[in-house]
């Protein structure tokens, strides 16, 4: 181990700690990226240097460079507030995330799959939120149970109620949307990504479409998602992937719509 | 002394009380701060708000939206009845106004609330009831739009009924109040309520094709799709046969129909019908590829060798749990969630000691003046020389200030200008700028000088060519007129008459530009 290594192993680290860098345009990163897949021990210097700042190595990929995730100690880890100052909006902006990375890897296989892009729009995230939502609610009120939070405590209200509850948009006197709207606190999750290099938005659709990277798949798959997971089990709440609310996941395949599906007769023929 | 079981007694108590509290923010709006500081006295702002609700109420059923501006003219007009010597701006100010207070705009999440107490088996406990009047939320093209929520409907627009969130009664008092007090076209009615159908469907295909293209599992054709398809199809065929037979019953009307309105309005109506036609067509399409579309993912999709995974499944072992929790317990997952999914930041400041000692030197090396964002070096670069010289100006000034009121044609400015002023060198280029200051002058009439009765000068067209070495165009003339104050009583505005200009003529500058 020289000295020389030392300065590509934590070379390797600032790369990847510093935004919009990819091997693909960096000379440099892409070599330190083909000594990590080619030279063990220097993979291995890595995870130490990564080590050193409280910093795991989640993956290596020549697109996207070193993936790294935080770990509880790590000093670098983003804090929630800076991202969303509001107090009232921070609940449902954490929400929109877990939500556009529900849309955008809707299976679990989709999180293995190396080749597989998701696609998402602030639009259709806030539906997809607003269906769930919709659903708790019905169940809610055929089961006649109060759902009002007690006087003095709005954060014993429920999450979907208050996602619920929020305008979709609106507008301002501007002729803009209220910063508070939901779809733009979604909009705004979409834009962090963006900032950090975990998608790009596909211009000129008019829909504002946005794609995601390996890196995102990356980071919801190997800890996010595990985190998150922790978290809910510490409260006593675990689920198996089941398909029993409605939505099907482990059915056999549907039958196929060949006779009894959509005959269609052109029907502006008369 | 209870005559029944408490809490069923209570149970009602609480049920009224949600209702008496959808009417306070109405009713609040007459006791309100900002209708004394406004001095809008005369209007009863209470039953305004009532006249929006039931505006909202009447424009929009099932998927049609109104948006604000359309209820504020609503509801100026009602105003216009409380208070016929109010401006047309002040009446808009109040609809405005109103509108806000029942969407309530100060609130983050737009929800009024009142605490109101409950008893249930745990004991007595007073809750936040939160309830909306207007809500917005986006149409098909994801504007902002207005509906009315079921609480309102329900307690403003129909009559004090016990249970505010039914979604049945809301329905049949909207119709109810459509029936007794709209009085519709039906047919445009119709057609209208039929494209809007149109679009529901198409965007719910559309829906499905997208959800389909990520997860044939995610859809149940048996279930959902099908009937759905079907209802479709069903509505398309109906709706198609009608609009046909409507089209031929317009153009049969407009034949024989004299009455201009009458006619506008089946010419619109034959529009409409038009359009719902495209859109009908449109739809079939749609219904024509879906069948194909979820064949072709199923084979994609299904059956290809399953993968061994042992990942999370974000929606059900995620998203459906946390959204049950209060907020409260489900920032800790979530916040969690999101710090892993961004991974970490990198740090604004590594070491702060050397933060600390950059800060210093800074400060030490340029004690008195702020940094500089751009090099002098860059700012030479990038300036332009001014085209005229300050002496330049002057005398273009000057030479302008000289005008008789008699009037003097541009060429003789020109020849002017070219005159060397004693003890000068030669400067180019001021017949130039003189070129260009008429040119100004004869766009730019110098309207309130000469509507305060100073003395200006004016550039007029009065029909002579500019011959000219250096410029083409029209020889304008050039005059110092003083016009009588606006105030001043009858005459002409001008002391002098004006030649009547002509159109303008070709612009003065033409054979060199600089």
């Amino acid at each position: 181990m020289t000295n020389d290594d030392v300065a590509d192993a934590t070379r390797m680290i600032a790369m990847a700690l510093g935004r919009g860098r990819v091997p693909a345009r960096s000379s440099e990163y892409a070599r330190l990226v083909q000594r990590y897949q080619r030279d063990p021990s220097y993979a291995h210097m890595v995870h130490m240097a990564a080590k050193g700042f409280d910093l795991t190595v989640l993956g290596v990929d020549h697109r996207s460079g070193l993936i790294l995730g935080t770990t509880a100690e790590s000093s670098l880890s983003l804090s929630v507030t800076e991202l969303v100052p509001a107090p009232l909006d921070r609940p449902l902006y954490l929400l929109a995330q877990l939500a556009i990375a529900t849309l955008a890897f809707p299976r679990p296989q989709d999180l293995d799959d190396d080749e597989f892009v998701g696609r998402v729009t602030a639009s259709a995230v806030d539906d997809y939120v607003r269906e769930h939502a919709l659903a708790i609610e019905q169940r809610i009120t055929a089961a006649g149970e109060d759902q009002d939070p007690p006087t003095g405590q709005p954060g014993l209200e429920a999450l979907w109620r208050a996602y619920l509850r929020r305008s979709a948009t609106g507008r301002t006197k501007g002729d803009n949307t209220p910063f508070a709207a939901s779809r733009k606190i979604v909009e705004r999750a979409l834009k962090h990504l963006v900032e950090y290099g975990f998608m790009h938005k596909v211009p000129g659709d008019g829909v504002g479409t946005y794609v995601t990277h390996v890196k995102y798949r990356v980071q919801i798959r190997e800890l996010a998602a595990g985190e998150m997971l922790g978290e809910l089990a510490a409260l006593g709440i675990s689920r198996l992937p089941s398909g029993d609310l409605g939505r099907t996941t482990d059915e056999p395949a549907p039958p196929t719509p060949g006779a009894s599906g959509p005959t269609l007769t052109p029907p502006l023929a008369d | 002394m209870f005559f029944e079981e408490p809490i069923a007694a209570y149970e009602s108590l609480t049920a009224r009380m949600k209702a008496l509290a959808v009417v306070r923010p109405v009713v609040g709006l007459d006791s309100s701060k900002a209708k004394t500081e406004r001095g809008w006295h005369g209007y009863r702002l209470a039953e305004l708000a009532l006249a929006a609700v039931d505006f909202v109420a009447l424009s929009s059923d099932m998927g049609t939206m109104v948006r604000q501006d359309a209820v504020v003219r609503e509801v100026a007009r009602y105003a216009a009845l409380q208070m016929p010597e109010g401006t047309e701006s002040e009446r808009e100010a109040v609809g405005t106004w109103i509108i806000e207070r029942l969407i309530n705009v100060e609130e983050r999440d737009r929800a009024f609330r009142q605490p109101i107490g409950t008893l249930n088996e745990e004991g007595f406990s007073v809750r936040d009831f939160p309830f909306q009047i207007l809500r917005e939320v986006p149409d098909e093209v994801g504007r902002a739009a207005l509906v009315v929520t079921e609480a309102a409907i329900n307690v403003l627009l129909h009559a004090i009924d016990i249970d505010v969130a039914s979604a049945q009664i809301a329905a049949e008092a909207r119709l109810t109040a459509m029936l007794k007090r709209a009085r519709i076209e039906d047919a445009l009615q119709a057609a209208l309520h039929a494209r809007r159908q149109s679009l529901r469907y198409a965007k719910q295909l559309t829906d499905w094709r997208a959800a389909m293209q990520r997860s044939v599992r995610a859809i149940s054709w048996t279930e959902q799709v099908d009937e759905e398809v079907e209802l479709a199809l069903d509505h398309v065929k109906a709706r198609s046969d009608a609009e046909t037979a409507m089209q031929q019953r317009v153009g049969e009307l407009l034949e024989i129909t004299e009455d201009e309105r009458k006619r506008q309005q089946l010419i619109d109506l034959g529009a409409v019908l038009a359009d719902c036609l495209n859109r009908h067509a449109g739809l079939t399409v749609l219904l024509m590829q879906l069948g194909p579309e979820f064949r072709r993912q199923q084979d994609r999709q299904v059956f290809v060798i399953p993968a061994l995974h042992t990942r999370v499944h974000l929606e059900d072992q995620l998203l459906r749990p946390v959204l049950e929790l209060p907020i409260d317990s489900a920032d800790g997952p979530l916040a969690a969630f999101t710090r892993a999914a961004f991974g970490p930041r990198r740090p604004h400041v590594l070491y702060l000691p050397d933060f600390f000692a950059a800060l210093c030197r800074i400060t030490e090396n340029q004690p008195l003046e702020p940094a500089a964002v751009q090099t002098d070096h860059e700012w030479d670069e990038s300036a332009d020389e001014p085209l005229f010289t300050p002496e330049q100006e002057q005398d273009a000034a000057g030479i302008l200030a000289g005008v008789p009121a008699a009037g003097v044609h541009l060429s003789t400015l020109l020849r002017q200008a070219r005159l060397n002023p004693p003890g000068v060198s030669q400067r180019w280029g001021t017949d130039h700028l003189v070129a260009l200051r008429v040119q100004e002058l004869f766009r730019n009439i110098p309207v309130s000088q000469l509507a305060e009765g100073k003395e200006a000068v004016v550039a007029i067209d009065d029909g002579a060519e500019l011959d000219d070495p250096r410029f083409g165009g029209s020889d304008f003339l050039v005059l110092s007129v003083r016009a009588e104050p606006v105030n001043a009583v009858g005459g002409s505005p001008a002391a002098r008459p004006i030649p009547s200009p002509r159109q303008p003529g070709a612009p003065v500058l033409a054979k060199d530009q600089v």
